[in-house]
């Protein structure tokens, strides 16, 4: 029996019989991730709500025939009625609510959006930086945060206000301001176990430096775990919108984001309940969507599955 | 410990099926594996990473996964095991058949010193008193061979070395007084002179009780000095078996021999004498390799598992797959070569 | 000395615990190599190899002790400096997947230290290096798109090799790396390294607790333990005649896959296990499971020793 085994470790034998099955470009672990995701119902079906709450959002308003602003006299306390064109009914000055809902919409989302993106990026690079550098560096900036964590956040939200004024552009930067912190916690953590990885010490190996390792190592490798607080992070800054909103120190006349309609609904509770209730079931149905969003996220990046 | 009859096998396997549920397809760990052990004798299980060697006997156990299915036969005495209920699989573990895994520290309770871990074995099997239990903990820490056994009752695993902690699992799947003690991989994370500290155990606690083992491991060189009879395993099937000394002098199935070339060409010493075929083929300084590497599970060839990665392979090997043909007394070897005027087909005993 | 790689001089790494206490890793470990050498390190759990080849590699400072490359101090350079010398000196892991970053694809890893370590080549140079690697640890062009997760062990530890070797350094450090594979694959990536050593001029400083690997791989051998060196010499007259014990006891302990000669076996195996790195015993530290041990042992650190032609022990009762 001649030529039972194949001596030489690097034959051509070795590389055509080692490739893979087949696919076209490679599979990367997003990749998996997403397929996964896709699987999952009820992040698929918020998905496809939460996309239609946002394009209705947006388009909604230009395509009713009555504006945001515009008040109707005859309708004021009206309830909702089909024939007429005012599926929500009006709210209390006489505006149509379902415009004014959508309207809202556009608003609570977009805060739920921008804030949450710059909670991101200013979290995500302050806590690689420190995780990564490490002692005092680390311990400096996590005091820091920490000593921020106290600083109540009203009070920092309503002094904002008493210096700038009342502007949308403030309350994005206010709120996030402040969730950053959680961020800046979550990706630190990561970091630290990170650091310790065999690709970390290979690439520092292969001489990749500092800001590069953070960069190109680091991040991309926490963003699944940032990912998942993302979509849970959102909901939570719709709701302190709303809550600021609410106490009335959000947005302005005539804009309007769902904290407002609720606000303005609750004190019409007994006698109006629609002008309570559909802003209200917007906002709900939207929290909902997102967090079955942020745990279908979760299961698809559970690195066990790989 | 009864002492069974001694032509009766102790543990009779047939047609051993296991498949995990997964989301990329179905992987087919176990595909159609049957053997028998007999009273008192050592089996090692030879095999590498997908070789099924492992899922064989936790599909034995009744230890699978959740996304783990077996079907097919597994006897311990006549009493069938695959698919039985838990009272029945809890009354035969630990009792009848005492196992030892790789790692001890994730065996271990990290919570429960080592003695209650030991006590808990003898009371909840075999109805013994507290006091007596200790009694009996003490001693088996002694005949594995730890010192100052008293003392180490009240010990946590954290506070043992490796080769402590997997002396006291050697304890704890004896202290029942099994028939079958079934060891997979138990030296691999310790260090080498630790591992012939505890094969050395291994070897007396085989001889001493009558008891049978069940040695799986990866490496040829360990399963050496304790097997009566080897049992090699490729993608989930058995591809040779035999007694230990004729296997490693002639060994048949051409996975079995590459194997062993890749593991002798490491050591010189190892002194069989060369195939001849090998020395011819390998440029001075080169090891004997297989090319290639093993199947994915999830989708087996048509034909012999092997076939891709074997020299000898015919046509006839990619159509379908070879059975046990008998190659000696006792000797099995799943290889269509062996069909060429050689013994008729072995058919499977009942 | 024109050819001397690497010179290491009373390399200490402690690691200082809460108190007095400090785990000795690295203890006083002195060797050199030449070019085109394969060093082999062989110790078990604790004896300090991964530490002592993190060390020559820069990636854990030393306590104390030298590290001369090429006849420079490697203490005394600035970081700007021991920068330019990185791409000298490459390493390979044991986990083969886990040293490569999951998210990126096999080009942009294996081109990482091009980019590091040579950042005026042109894009194109880069691709060409890469593919060229690729194809010479025995890959196919299409293994550059994918992802390390999408190989086998032996292939991710080929992926590791090209991405060492694409700065063409004269030193390839290898902490374990065959330990995590299959024997099959294990002598394929050992055949693959011996070839691109040839064909590389490369110093190969190759770690491992299987001493069979490190036989067949290795020109001369060190055995650790505890972080010291116990025995240094020749491969073949280390393992023909060991001179210390645990040299001896390591030979005898490994399993040969020969039931003859395994079943009427020799000495009974070593007793006892590696002591904690913590404050390990005074004088040798081996003498709590020497079979040899005397007065002497406990208050004597023995020196390394020439006792042969290339033969080196650290012992007062050599064989």
């Amino acid at each position: 029996m001649a030529g039972l085994i194949h001596g030489c470790g690097m034959s051509d034998a070795d590389a055509t019989m080692e490739a893979p099955p087949p696919i076209i470009g490679g599979r990367s672990l997003w990749q998996d991730a997403r397929r996964r995701l896709m699987r999952n119902k009820a992040a698929v079906a918020s998905m496809i709500v939460l996309l239609l709450i946002a394009v209705a959002s947006v388009v909604g308003p230009m395509l009713s025939p009555h504006p945001v602003d515009e008040i109707y006299w005859d309708l004021i306390g009206v309830g909702p009625d089909w024939q007429n064109g005012f599926y929500f009914g009006a709210d209390a000055n006489g505006r149509d609510l379902f415009v004014r809902t959508l309207y809202g919409g556009r608003i609570s989302l977009m805060v739920g959006v921008v804030a949450t993106v710059v909670a991101l990026v200013i979290g995500v690079t302050y806590g690689a930086v420190a995780g990564y550098a490490g002692g005092r560096v680390d311990n400096l900036m996590m005091r820091t945060v920490d000593i921020l964590y106290a600083i109540p956040f009203m009070f920092f939200v309503i002094l904002l206000m008493v210096f700038f004024g009342r502007n949308i552009i403030l309350i994005f930067v206010a709120i996030g301001a402040v969730e950053w912190l959680d961020m800046a916690r979550i990706v630190r953590g990561q970091t630290l176990s990170l650091r310790e990885k065999e690709f970390v010490e290979a690439a520092v190996a292969s001489g990749v430096r500092g800001a590069a390792i953070v960069r190109r190592h680091v991040i991309p490798n926490t963003l699944g775990p940032v990912m998942v607080y993302m979509t849970l992070l959102v909901p939570k800054v719709i709701l302190v919108e709303s809550f600021l909103s609410f106490l009335g120190l959000g947005v302005q006349e005539p804009m309007t984001s769902w904290g407002v309609l609720i606000s303005e609904g609750a004190r019409q509770m007994e006698e109006a309940p629609w002008m309570l209730g559909f802003p209200a079931a917007f906002l709900g149905v939207t929290l909902l969507c997102l967090n079955f969003i942020g745990d279908g996220l979760r299961d698809a990046l559970d690195p066990r599955d790989r | 410990m009864e002492n069974p009859s001694p032509l009766e096998p102790l543990l009779k396997v047939k047609d051993l099926h296991t498949k995990f549920t997964g989301p990329d397809g179905d992987v087919n760990a176990v595909n159609g594996v049957t053997f028998e052990i007999k009273a008192g004798e050592t089996v090692g299980v030879v095999g590498e990473s997908g070789s099924g060697k492992s899922q064989t006997f936790m599909s034995i156990l009744g230890l699978l996964a959740r996304n783990g299915v077996a079907s097919g036969s597994a006897e311990f005495h006549g009493e069938e095991l695959i698919g039985a209920s838990n009272r029945t699989l809890n009354k035969v573990r630990g009792r009848a058949i005492g196992t030892i895994f790789q790692d001890p520290m994730t065996s271990l309770n990290p919570y429960l010193p080592i003695g209650r871990q030991l006590t808990e074995m003898l009371t909840v099997h075999r109805k013994v008193k507290a006091k007596e239990a200790r009694y009996a903990a003490a001693q088996i820490l002694s005949t594995v061979g730890l010192p100052d056994p008293s003392a180490q009752l009240r010990r946590y695993p954290h506070q043992l070395s490796g080769g402590m902690r997997q002396r006291v699992m050697v304890a704890m799947a004896l202290i029942a007084d099994p028939e079958l003690l079934i060891a997979d991989e138990p030296t691999t994370a310790l260090d080498v002179t630790v591992q012939a500290q505890i094969l050395e155990l291994l070897r007396s606690v085989g001889r001493d009780r009558h008891r049978s083992v069940i040695l799986i491991s990866h490496d040829f060189g360990v399963v050496a000095g304790l097997a009566d009879r080897i049992l090699v395993m490729y993608a989930g099937a058995i591809v040779e078996q035999g007694p230990a000394a004729d296997l490693f002098r002639a060994p048949r199935h051409p996975y079995t021999r590459a194997l062993m070339a890749c593991t002798r060409g490491l050591d010189p010493e190892a002194g069989l004498p060369a195939d001849g075929d090998l020395a011819v083929e390998l440029p001075p300084g080169h090891l004997p390799s297989i090319p290639g590497q093993p199947p994915d599970l999830r989708r087996l060839p048509m034909g012999c598992a092997f076939q891709p990665r074997c020299a000898q392979a015919r046509a006839r090997c990619l159509l379908s797959a070879p059975e046990n043909y008998a190659v000696g007394p006792d000797r099995l070897s799943a290889c269509f070569l062996e069909r060429k005027g050689m013994a008729p087909k072995l058919v499977p005993s009942s | 000395m024109s050819d001397q790689l690497l010179a290491a001089r009373h390399l200490r790494v402690l690691f200082p615990l809460k108190g007095d206490q400090a785990v000795h890793a690295v203890d006083d470990v002195s060797f050199s190599m030449r070019e085109r050498e394969t060093l082999g390190l062989v110790g078990e759990s604790g004896c300090g190899k991964s530490t002592l080849a993190r060390a020559i590699m820069h990636l854990q400072p030393l306590t104390s002790g030298q590290i001369i490359w090429r006849g420079v101090s490697l203490n005394a350079l600035k970081p700007r400096e021991l920068h330019d010398r990185r791409r000298e000196f490459q390493m390979i892991f044991q986990d083969p997947l886990a040293s490569l970053n999951p998210r990126m694809t096999v080009a942009t890893l294996v081109a990482e230290p091009l980019r590091a370590l040579r950042p005026n080549l042109r894009a194109e140079e880069v691709r060409d290096i890469v593919s060229n690697m690729i194809g010479r640890v025995g890959l196919e062009p299409s293994t550059l798109d994918r992802y390390p997760h999408e190989f086998s062990g032996g292939q991710c530890q080929r992926i590791s090799i090209a991405r060492a070797l694409v700065v063409d350094p004269k030193l390839l450090v290898c902490d374990e790396p065959v330990s995590a594979l299959d024997v099959s694959v294990q002598a394929q990536i050992l055949n693959l390294l011996k070839e691109l050593q040839a064909s590389h001029d490369l110093s190969l400083l190759f770690i491992s607790h299987d001493l069979s690997v490190v036989r067949h791989m290795s020109d001369r051998i060190m055995v650790l333990y505890l972080g010291r060196i116990m025995e240094f010499g020749s491969r073949d007259r280390l393992l023909d005649s060991p001179r210390h014990p645990y040299t001896r006891a390591l030979i005898s302990a490994a399993p040969i896959p020969n039931p003859e000669i395994e079943r009427t076996r020799r000495a009974p195996p070593l007793k006892g296990e590696v002591p904690s790195p913590i404050d390990p015993p005074s004088g040798c530290v081996f003498r709590t499971r020497c079979p040899k041990a005397a007065e002497r042992c406990t208050v004597d650190v023995p020196d390394l020793r020439p006792i042969g032609p290339g033969q080196n022990v650290a012992c007062h009762f050599p064989n």
